[in-house]
């Protein structure tokens, strides 16, 4: 179903990640990315998959879950590991494979498995992000980091709605583009034949009655939130308040320690592999 | 005390050369439970718009307890008072999780926290979605949905609740769930009126008022409604089942009077029955 999509789909469980503050994980996760861009070798890999494993651990995810939002940027890891495999070379290399145009050398071997490393725990993190963070929780998060903003009349609090009613239409949109495609097939529509100038010009029918249903939508949903009393952001109150706890204390000493980890391995490692 | 009064209200669509409402007065009482009903396009929901505020009347007047609408500084005020729920649960919805979305008025309309958890309480406990509170809108059936729908709006806290066409994308069994909603709310008070194709719904209410193309055909009860057969021709209408049987069994000279309901319908069968 396309509605199980991975992307921003909440896992509900109550766990210790699920329950840390959603600005704590979006800049834990900011600091976990920044720490994979600067992992020198494969013994911080080792460190970050570490790290990886305790929060997948404590976010009480089921592993397969977590593993499959690899798939959605599989393409992009198979198409860079190629290239630098094929492309990459290093000063005194040792060829292990030459056949026509095409070689692989240690080193190249090394560095392409190093890039598609990196893709990977890229994306593993920030789906453990999304699996224990409601689409709420993080827009939340969001407009609470960016509320500094403010201060310039940046539309903070508008952002964050839209952002989350985006959200929250996806299953809906999804669902509806379903029914649309089986309508379209049961008069007759093809969408798996022909070249891709007529698969493209196939898609036609779907769209344009998906982008009317979206625009009546809009409109009802307008309409919903005025006769709620939406007027803005004036008299607003929020009920959920972001605090602090001790979840995110001590995962902070777990982001901290991988930090310390990477550094002292980035220094203190000359090995390559 | 006066919940809605509509004076000689009209109003016109920019884009329709017809009045989608033409002349209509009509009022309701607090604590009353009334139906809106008429064919498709006879302007039922531009009623419901006109009530709530969201749209104002190009001539008349319509004031939700003494407030008029054409006012804009009181229309905060009106729509704190009167919620509407709408057809499709699905557009209304601003948030993914239940409880977020219910908390979405009380935050609109300045609410302290402390406050909105109680309320959270009261809608989700008034319409017995409690079991969904931290679950997600997708995964709910229709009925489900509209339930969550009706606490998002009773969140605010209203006095007067519009439905309009709630039920009419539930399955039987949805709209029993959300009709037994209502019934309870008005128990507590709560003005209600339901907007409807459904006349097993307008059976129940203490007043009806029949639209057909923009115009107020009809106010009474259920019972002066049903018994004027011109008039649900002309409007587009059906008897409710049990007075169909009545008025089958009347050709075939069995007098049973008008009953709209079954226990109604079984009660004079009895009656007859036993009689003989």
């Amino acid at each position: 179903m396309i509605k199980d999509v991975a992307f921003g789909q909440y896992y509900p469980v109550a766990s210790f990640v699920h329950k840390m503050d959603p600005r704590a994980k979006i800049l834990y996760l900011t600091a976990y990315i920044v720490l994979i861009f600067i992992v020198k070798n494969f013994y911080g890999f080792a460190v970050c998959a570490a790290f990886l494993a305790l929060a997948v651990i404590f976010s009480r995810v089921p592993i397969l879950k977590v593993l499959r939002s690899v798939r959605a940027i599989i393409f992009i890891i198979i198409v860079t590991f190629l290239i630098n495999l094929f492309l990459h070379r290093e000063d005194q290399d040792v060829v292990i494979f030459n056949w026509w145009i095409f070689t692989i050398t240690y080193g190249s071997l090394r560095f392409a498995l190093f890039m598609a490393l990196r893709l990977v725990m890229l994306i593993l993190g920030s789906s453990i992000l999304t699996l224990t963070t409601t689409p709420v929780s993080l827009t939340d998060g969001i407009e609470s980091l960016m509320s500094p903003l403010k201060i310039v009349r940046f539309p903070v609090h508008e952002l964050a709605l839209v952002m989350s009613i985006a959200l929250r239409f996806i299953p809906t949109l999804m669902e509806e583009t379903e029914r649309i495609i089986s309508a379209q097939k049961a008069r007759g529509a093809d969408f798996e034949s022909g070249n891709l100038v007529s698969r493209v010009k196939a898609l036609i029918p779907i769209l344009i009655p998906l982008i009317i249903s979206a625009f009546r939508r809009a409109d009802e949903l307008g309409d919903a939130m005025e006769a709620r009393c939406y007027t803005g952001s004036k008299v607003r109150t929020k009920y959920k308040k972001l605090k602090l706890g001790v979840n995110d204390v001590i995962a902070l000493f777990f982001v901290l320690a991988a930090f310390a980890g990477v550094i002292v391995l980035n220094v203190y490692t000359t090995a390559i592999i | 005390m006066l919940a809605i009064n509509i004076d000689n209200v009209s109003f016109k669509y920019d884009d329709e050369k017809r009045f989608a409402v033409e002349n209509v007065s009509l009022s309701v009482e607090e604590g009353e439970v009334v139906a809106v009903v008429g064919a498709n396009a006879s302007g039922k929901s531009t009623l419901a718009k006109l009530i709530n505020g969201l749209i104002a009347p190009l001539s008349g007047k319509v004031e939700v307890f003494g407030n008029d609408t054409s006012d804009a500084k009181k229309l905060f005020d009106i729509r704190k008072s009167c919620g509407i729920v709408f057809q499709n649960p699905d557009n209304q919805m601003v948030a993914s999780i239940v409880e977020d979305d219910v908390v979405f008025g009380p935050e609109n309309i300045g609410v302290p926290r402390e406050e909105i958890k109680k309320r959270i309480d009261f809608a989700l406990g008034a319409t017995g979605t409690e079991a969904f509170r931290t679950q997600m809108a997708s995964r709910l059936s229709g009925g489900q949905k509209q339930r969550v729908a009706i606490a998002g709006v009773l969140a605010i806290m209203p006095r007067i609740l519009i439905l309009d066409e709630s039920t009419s994308m539930l399955d039987p069994r949805g709209r029993e769930e959300v009709m037994s909603v209502v019934k309870a709310l008005n128990k507590e008070k709560m003005t209600v009126i339901v907007i409807t194709h459904y006349m097993d719904e307008v059976v129940g209410c203490d007043k009806v008022f029949v639209m057909g193309q923009g115009r107020l055909l009809f106010g009474g009860t259920p019972k002066e409604l049903f018994a004027d057969s011109a008039l649900i021709e002309k409007a587009g209408l059906e008897l409710p089942v049990p007075a169909k049987i009545a008025v089958e069994l009347r050709k075939s000279g069995v007098d049973v009077g008008l009953p709209l309901t079954k226990e109604e319908l079984k009660e004079k069968l009895w009656t007859l029955l036993q009689g003989n």
